[in-house]
């Protein structure tokens, strides 16, 4: 049955059980005798020799007795308790799933060891369980062996960006019921965390190196890319960086010396007859973003098709104009720019007939919903007059608001044939409004032609981030995707490891992607801390699955009777 | 020290009915008194008989044997003395070494001088160390010894500036805790016909001490001081020389007829006096 020390700080009293042999060996230096039979002793060892400055220990009853009270008194102060016969504890441990976790898995298994080691001993039965903080990851141990939750740390892979772990949190709560257990966060740095569950943070500040982004661009047939790299350090750092092509020898690599959080940009091009390349970082405590790969994007162009006739449409074609990828033509259309009310069988952006001439600018405020194609954009500027008054239908939503009209947004319905198609509505007369000039106005509109983009049919080659998501047209068929060799279902997202991958359905390749990580808060580490609250809560668990020590009246009289048995023969041995 | 004389002066009286000095055996010397002397005297015990020669006592003629043969015959009858007994006490600081050995030293001193006296012995008393004196009878019944005047010396003691009576019982009372030689105190006891008595009293601490570890001694007799780590083993060898020193001295004793015994300090005095006293002839038990 395991003891628990409720004051193991009394352990310490331990100490004393050297200081008193330390104090009996020079107690035998000072021993003094007057004899009688000096010149005998004399006779048989004519050499005085002196002996050694600590005198080898002699046994004697008082020595014994004081061991022994040292050692009982400890044992009474360290308050043992315990373990009950059915005392049972459920101890839930979540990992924090965020890349940056991948810097201290050696401090998280080390940490782990010793705190649910410690944690092992509270009860009779411990019900672990190991979770991560990613919610859509399963559960890496159930069970009750210790070890066998430590060997499944192995399969832990952190490579989440910033993410929420309230679901987790409740996962945890639900496996902790009544409180008889323990919710233990393990992170890298200090945070707030709900009374409930401790944390225990392994994190130390630490210097790294890596690709903070990318973007290319396509002139002439030959790529140019930028990236840049940053030091998250807090110190000078150098680094060698090269450029990895297929079929190539040994590349030429090139130095770096990063001032602490500088960012240097670093620009190349890729030949035409080259269609991918992998720029790589002298590795470091963080490698994740030591490794950027890179596609030759190859982009599907959006065929539009306008009605013109309008002021509002010159606008508007000069806006998409200015947008990659998009050709102007009647040829099979994607999207179809028209007055409200035109007849139109595909995807659409609709603008609202010309306004009269003595129509006064609306003086109300612009608001903005919070939807993918507004979000973070700043609509303040924006003049418009009043707009027309349409009526909502349920599957509508508004994207803007001018007062309590509505003057902008977007229908999801259906053709005459069954078809969905995504309706962009723009309540307003272009032409004498300001929208051609605000920038808001035209990544809106850039945002729904991209939208539109993902859904086309088509190979694609395209640059990710890693656990990006990446849209595809609707289909029933099972998507499949594949990276260094190995298939796996496709979850909408880009892997959350750098590299190649192709998602294909039914073997037809649809994407050909690179994916790189970007997540320049995950890679800095100088936040990094530690810190460890479980403890405070073992010494309510521990009272709680454990009982005192029931001989505890016995160890103190026996120490009485130590101290005094140990006095008389003290007392005795000098007279 | 011993606080109450006359409290161990009462106890030895009584041991002296149970045991005492060996002086009812031999012959003595001396004044007329109640011991068998060495010659013939007027006492009750018929020894001899032989023919008259003129200035024999004319009461001591035979007359019954005249009457039968017409001869003058002398009766002869043992002579009765009172012997003479010098008791000679080592008084140096190693008689004194632990209050047992002190109680035993002081027993064993009044044990001699209530025997003497039971058996109307002429007793004198001296203390013997550096120096040598007399301690008048009155004294040594007081409990005053006058020690304060001694002090120890390797030599041992010194009897050859104790003037001991010739024909004497002569007893000592020392531990033979010092280097010299035997001869030095044996002869001087059975010099002048004198017969000796060596009582060695002992304790536990001289036979079987505890020594182990770093030490620092001091000599009870010189006061020297000697700092030294006395092994297991050189614990077992002094063991061995304590053992070697007393049989050296019990050789010459027994050449000499010098009745020799060690006595234990910390048994009962009666018991301590029968381990080995009784049985050399030092004492006789009742």
């Amino acid at each position: 049955m395991p003891v628990h020390f409720a004051n193991p700080i009394a352990l310490w009293a331990l100490l004393a059980l050297p200081v008193i042999l330390i104090i009996h060996c020079l107690q035998e230096r000072s021993r003094r005798l007057r004899v009688s039979t000096l010149f005998l002793l004399e006779r048989v060892a004519p050499e005085s020799v002196s002996g050694a400055r600590f005198e080898r220990l002699r046994t004697s009853l008082p020595l014994w007795l004081q061991l022994l009270a040292a050692l009982l008194i400890a044992w009474i102060l360290s308050d043992p308790r315990w373990a009950k016969k059915d005392s049972t504890q459920t101890v839930v441990v979540i990992l924090d799933s965020s890349a940056s976790m991948s810097a201290f898995r050696d401090e998280t298994r080390t940490a782990l060891s010793r705190t649910l080691g410690h944690w092992s001993q509270n009860a009779v039965k411990t019900r672990w369980h190991l979770l991560e903080t990613d919610s859509h990851k399963p559960t890496l141990y159930a069970g009750t062996h210790l070890d066998e939750l430590l060997a499944s740390l192995d399969r832990w892979q952190p490579l989440k960006g910033s993410h929420s772990n309230d679901q987790s949190y409740m996962v945890g709560r639900s496996l902790v019921k009544g409180g008889g257990g323990l919710i233990l966060q393990v992170t890298d740095h200090k945070m707030e965390v709900p009374s409930d569950i401790a944390l225990l943070a392994v994190g130390e500040a630490k210097d790294n190196v890596g690709f903070s982004g990318l973007t290319t661009k396509v002139e002439d047939g030959r790529l140019k890319w930028r990236v840049l790299v940053t030091n998250h350090g807090a110190a000078v750092q150098s680094r060698n960086w090269w450029l990895e092509r297929k079929q190539e020898g040994q590349p030429a690599k090139s130095k770096l010396d990063l001032q602490p959080l500088q960012s240097v940009s670093l620009e190349g091009e890729l030949p035409p007859e080259i269609s991918q390349a992998t720029l790589k970082l002298d590795a470091d405590v963080f490698p994740l973003d030591d490794t950027l790969p890179m596609v030759r994007p190859v982009e599907r162009t959006v065929r539009i098709d306008e009605r013109k006739g309008s002021p509002s449409a010159e606008r508007l074609h000069k806006m998409i104009e200015a947008v990659p990828g998009v050709v102007f033509t009647a040829d099979h259309p994607d999207i179809t720019l028209s007055e409200v009310g035109g007849e139109v069988t595909t995807d659409a952006i609709f603008y609202d007939s010309p306004a009269p001439e003595d129509a006064k600018l609306d003086a109300s405020f612009v608001v903005a919903e919070n939807h993918a194609l507004t979000r973070d954009l700043n609509w303040m500027g924006l003049l418009t007059q009043k707009p027309t008054q349409l009526a909502l239908v349920e599957k509508d939503t508004p994207l803007l608001w001018k007062g309590d009209a509505v003057l902008a947004f977007l229908r999801r319905t259906t053709t005459a044939d069954a078809k969905p198609v995504q309706q962009l509505f723009l309540n307003w007369d272009l032409s004498r409004s300001n929208a051609p000039r605000l920038p808001a106005m035209l990544v809106m509109l850039q945002r729904h032609i991209d939208a539109r983009r993902q859904t086309l049919e088509g190979e694609r080659t395209a640059n990710y981030e890693t656990g990006e998501r990446i849209a595809l047209p609707a289909t029933d068929k099972p998507l499949q995707i594949t990276r260094n060799s190995k298939t796996e279902p496709f979850n909408g997202h880009a892997p959350d490891e750098a590299g190649f991958f192709e998602v294909s359905r039914e073997g037809a390749p649809l994407v050909h992607g690179a994916c790189y990580f970007a997540d320049v808060r995950e890679a800095d580490l100088r936040e990094c801390s530690s810190a460890d609250t479980s403890e405070s809560r073992r010494l309510e668990a521990v009272l709680r699955d454990t009982e005192a020590d029931p001989l505890t009246p016995l160890w103190v009289l026996m120490v009485l009777g130590c101290l005094l048995g140990a006095w008389g023969a003290n007392t005795k041995s000098e007279k | 020290m011993i606080e109450d004389f006359s409290a161990l002066r009462q106890q030895m009286r009584v041991v002296a009915e149970m045991a005492r000095l060996p002086l009812r055996s031999g012959f003595w010397s001396g004044i007329n008194g109640s011991i068998n002397g060495q010659g013939t005297g007027s006492s009750l015990d018929f020894q001899d008989q032989r023919p008259y020669v003129p200035g024999d006592d004319p009461r001591h003629i035979n007359w019954q044997a005249y009457a039968r043969n017409g001869s003058y015959t002398m009766k002869l009858y043992r002579q009765e003395v009172s012997p003479r007994v010098d008791l000679v006490v080592d008084v140096s600081p190693s008689m004194f070494i632990s209050p047992a050995k002190t109680k035993r030293v002081w027993e064993l001193a009044y044990f001699a001088v209530e025997s003497a006296l039971q058996l109307g012995a002429s007793l004198k008393v001296h203390a013997v160390g550096k120096a040598s004196h007399e301690v008048p009878l009155a004294q040594v019944m007081g409990g005053k010894w006058g020690l304060e005047e001694q002090t120890g010396t390797p030599e041992g003691p010194r009897l050859e500036l104790t003037p001991l009576r010739p024909g004497a019982l002569r007893v000592l009372i020392s531990d033979l805790l010092y280097p010299a030689a035997p001869e030095r105190v044996t002869l001087p006891l059975i010099s002048q016909r004198g017969r000796g008595i060596l009582l060695a009293p002992f304790c536990k601490d001289e036979a079987e001490p505890d020594w182990q570890g770093n030490i620092d001694f001091e000599d009870a007799e010189t006061l020297r001081r000697d700092r030294r780590r006395v092994p297991e083993a050189t614990r077992e060898r002094y063991l061995q020389a304590y053992r070697r020193h007393f049989d050296l001295w019990r050789e010459p004793c027994l050449r000499q007829g010098i009745a020799f015994a060690r006595v234990a300090s910390e048994p009962e005095f009666i018991k301590a006096l029968r381990a080995e006293a009784a049985a050399s002839g030092a004492v006789e038990m009742t």
